[in-house]
C-alpha cells in the first residue's frame, strides 16, 4: 500500500467534476443562508432528458427576489469575484451576475430573473419553486425547476438572441426531447402562461402544436423582448438610450456608443488582442457594424419610440 | 491542538459534496469559509472510504485498511495519522475530542 495522499487541485480540477462542485456548493451556500435558489439548464436538464448531456462552463442559479445581494456577498466571501460588466444600455434589464475564481475552471452565474418570463417576478419564482424538482448533485441535494418549466428555460435561452447567438436550432431538438418525454402541449402551455411566457416562448409552442395567436396589443416588456431578439450587436440598445435621452445628452450617447471606452470596449470584447493595435481594431469593427445594423434597427426603434409616445399621451 | 494518536476518534463531517473517478475523489467542504475543492487519489481513496460519520480510532481505521490491503497495521498507522492530520486541516473531518 503506497502513502495516501491528497492533492489541492488549483488546476487540473476536470470541467464536468468543477460543474457539478460548484453546483453543490453555491445551492448549499444558498440553503444555508435560507435562501431559496433554482439551478437552471446545466446537467439537470441532461438528467431531465431536455436535451443531450454536454460540457457547461457555468452554473446557472436563478436567486428567489430580493436575495441576490446576500448570496453574492457570501460568494465573494469564499473567493468568487465578480466579472466586470461595461456599464452600456440593454434593451433587457441585466438578468444575472457573472462570478468566477481563480481556482475554478466555470463560473457562476447568479440570475435574479429570467429573461422571457414576462409575469411579475416574485410570482414567477413561486410559481417555478412550488413546482421545483430535487436532485443529488455529488452528493448534495440540490433544487431545479420541474420539466416542463426547465422546458421552457432553456426555450427561452434559444429565443432570446436568436439573430446574435444562432441558437434556434436547438428548438426543435427541444421540442422533439419534450415530446418523447411526453410532456403535453397542455403542461406546456398551462405553465407558459402562469410565468408569462406565452408570447416570448411563442415560436417554440407554436412549433410544440399549441396555437398561439400574436398579441396586438403587446406589453413594454414584450415589445422590448422582440426588439433585443433581433438584435445582433447593441446598436438597437444604445439607439433606444439616446432616443430616450434628453437633447443635450443625446451627442455624448451617440460618441460612447461608436467609441466606448477601452476597458468597456473589453469588457464588451474580450477577445481583443492587448495593446492599441487590438482597441483600435476593436472600435473600427464596432463602428463597421454599427452602420451594418443601423437602417434596420434605426426603423425598429423609431416604431418602438413612436408606440411609446402614442401610449403616453393615451395615457 | 492535542497530537494525533492511535486512539484519537476521527469521523468525516457532514456536508462534504464528492465527486468520483476512477481511483479517485474530489472533494469540497461545503461549510468551510473558502470554496477550494481537494483531489484524494490512490490508497487515500481507501482510506477516505473507510473513515465513516460515526466516530472511529484511528487505530480501528489503520485496521480496517489493513485488511483491504491484506498488510501489518502497525506499517501503516504512521501514513494514515499524517494523512487524517491533512484532511482535518482543511475541514473534511472532525475530531472526537474537539467535536
Amino acid at each position: 500500500m503506497g502513502v495516501p495522499h491528497l492533492t489541492e487541485r488549483k488546476t487540473a480540477l476536470h470541467q464536468r467534476d468543477a460543474i457539478n462542485l460548484a453546483t453543490a456548493w453555491v445551492s448549499y451556500r444558498a440553503a444555508r443562508l435560507g435562501i431559496r435558489a433554482l439551478i437552471l439548464k446545466g446537467p439537470i436538464a441532461s438528467r431531465q432528458r431536455l436535451r443531450a448531456e454536454k460540457l457547461s462552463t457555468d452554473v446557472d442559479i436563478l436567486v428567489e427576489p430580493g436575495q441576490m445581494k446576500r448570496l453574492i456577498d457570501e460568494l465573494q466571501v469564499a473567493g468568487w469575484q465578480e466579472r466586470f460588466s461595461p456599464a452600456i444600455p440593454w434593451l433587457i434589464e441585466l438578468h444575472s451576475i457573472t462570478l468566477i475564481h481563480a481556482n475554478w475552471p466555470v463560473d457562476i452565474d447568479a440570475h435574479h430573473y429570467w429573461p422571457g418570463f414576462l409575469g411579475d417576478r416574485r410570482a414567477v419564482f413561486d410559481d417555478l419553486w412550488n413546482a421545483r424538482s430535487s436532485h443529488q448533485i455529488a452528493g448534495v441535494t440540490i433544487f431545479a425547476p420541474d420539466r416542463v418549466s426547465n422546458c421552457l428555460v432553456l426555450a427561452l435561452h434559444a429565443l432570446r438572441r436568436p439573430a446574435a447567438e444562432g441558437r434556434l436550432d436547438e428548438i426543435p431538438t427541444l421540442v422533439d426531447a419534450a415530446k418523447r418525454e411526453g410532456i403535453t402541449v397542455h403542461e406546456l402551455t398551462f405553465r407558459a402562461r402562469a410565468l408569462g411566457a406565452t408570447q416570448t416562448a411563442r415560436p417554440f409552442l407554436q412549433r410544440f402544436g399549441a396555437e398561439i395567436p400574436a398579441e396586438m396589443s403587446p406589453s413594454d416588456d414584450l415589445r422590448l423582448w422582440n426588439l433585443n431578439a433581433n438584435s445582433r450587436g447593441h446598436t438597437r440598445a444604445w439607439l433606444l438610450a439616446v432616443a430616450r435621452a434628453p437633447w443635450q445628452r443625446k451627442p455624448a450617447l451617440l460618441f460612447r456608443a461608436a467609441l466606448p471606452r477601452p476597458t468597456e470596449l473589453r469588457g464588451l470584447h474580450p477577445e481583443l488582442e492587448a495593446g492599441w493595435l487590438g482597441l483600435i481594431r476593436g472600435w473600427a469593427r464596432r463602428i463597421a457594424n454599427g452602420f451594418r445594423e443601423i437602417p434596420g434597427a434605426f426603423s425598429e426603434v423609431s416604431r418602438f419610440a413612436t408606440i411609446n409616445r402614442t401610449r403616453g399621451r393615451k395615457r | 491542538m492535542t497530537a494525533w494518536a492511535r486512539d484519537t476518534m476521527v469521523r468525516r463531517r457532514e456536508n462534504i459534496a464528492i465527486v468520483t473517478r476512477t481511483n479517485q475523489l474530489v472533494v469540497l467542504a461545503l461549510d468551510q469559509p473558502s470554496c477550494e475543492p481537494f483531489s484524494i487519489s490512490g490508497s487515500g481513496v481507501d482510506v477516505w472510504q473507510s473513515i465513516e460519520s460515526s466516530f472511529q480510532s484511528i487505530s480501528d481505521l489503520s485496521n480496517r485498511i489493513s485488511r483491504i490491503a491484506h498488510i501489518d497495521p502497525r506499517s501503516i498507522e504512521g501514513d494514515i495519522i499524517n494523512f487524517v492530520s491533512v484532511l482535518f486541516s482543511k475541514g473534511l473531518i472532525e475530531r472526537g475530542d474537539e467535536a
